[in-house]
């Protein structure tokens, strides 16, 4: 019930699609979901260069769970846009709360992702850090590295397809690391992603925009 | 008299038909992230909007006697995240 209550709230205090900052005026709805983590984030893309998201995650560490309130200011630092191509660099920074029984601890967070796509092949990486003010050892570090490709070439209108294999590290998960191949199906602005990782465990990922 | 009536009406219809445009765009690759693109088109009152990511072509059928200036769609497009190769008139 406090999950739920918090991430009402958190919706109010202020992000993503698969990237970070979407369309001028936009509104998305991501989230991604696995037994060890449960990552749901809300934003409002006030430009195509910035976007503000309210986030709650939800993870399963080697000390026990961990769940984190955090508004996260979003910036594309350079796309580059060519006839059949995108690549993009975009930086984040939050800062919130990691509630502590009946209390919400100071942490703040920062990203750094960077993409590479055409119709045909996809490949990203993504650096995360949580930081724990009065704790340094508490510190989660995440790294996630993507690559796809789509089997056919289907058109605005079409469902598409993608085939795409990640690798991420956690310094504090259960699991530290895990190669998980997804299949990912996207219709105008509805995308799910399906996969199970080499541990055996199912992740699920929704992203719509609107 | 009737082939005079005929050629009337084919001069109002290419008259009144609103203005068609072909933009190239650069960077629109996903389906997904280019929604914006006729979101926003939409919501500045177009016929149509057609998006062909294979020939990276936005075509717009505008409205008749609409009018949409090249720099207003330079800017629809740049809030949209993607960039400008050529527009063309048709």
């Amino acid at each position: 019930m406090s999950t739920i209550i918090g991430l009402f709230l958190s919706l109010f205090i202020a992000r993503a699609e698969a990237h970070p900052v979407a369309f001028a005026g936009s509104y998305s709805i991501m989230t991604w979901n696995s037994k060890e983590m449960s990552d749901w984030m809300f934003t409002h893309s006030f430009t195509s260069n910035y976007s503000l998201t309210a986030r709650y995650l939800r993870l399963d560490t080697k000390e026990g769970e961990r769940t984190f309130y955090m508004p996260q200011f979003n910036y594309l630092l350079k796309r580059w846009n060519e006839l059949d191509s995108q690549a993009n660099i975009y930086l984040s920074a939050s800062h919130g709360g990691e509630k502590i029984n009946s209390s919400l601890k100071s942490v703040s967070g920062a990203a750094l992702e960077t993409d590479w796509e055409s119709r045909k092949y996809y490949v990203s990486f993504r650096e995360d850090v949580l930081i724990d003010h009065k704790n340094s050892s508490k510190n989660i570090y995440q790294t996630k590295a993507r690559a796809g490709f789509a089997p056919y070439l289907a058109e605005f209108n079409e469902i598409n397809s993608w085939f795409i294999l990640q690798a991420d590290h956690n310094n504090k998960d259960v699991k530290e690391f895990k190669l998980t191949p997804f299949i990912r199906l996207f219709y105008h602005n509805v995308l799910t992603e399906f996969g199970v990782s080499s541990k055996g465990d199912a992740q699920f990922n929704f992203m719509v925009h609107f | 008299m009737k082939k005079f009536l005929i050629l009337i009406s084919l001069f109002s219809i290419s008259a009144f038909a609103g203005e068609k445009i072909d933009v190239t765009v650069k960077g629109m690759v996903c389906a997904f992230c280019s929604q914006g693109i006729t979101k926003k088109f939409n919501e500045e009152g177009v016929k149509s909007v057609n998006v062909d990511l294979g020939k990276h072509l936005v075509s717009l059928e505008l409205k008749d006697d609409q009018k949409l200036p090249n720099d207003k769609i330079e800017k629809i497009l740049k809030d949209s995240g993607y960039g400008v190769e050529k527009i063309e008139i048709k």
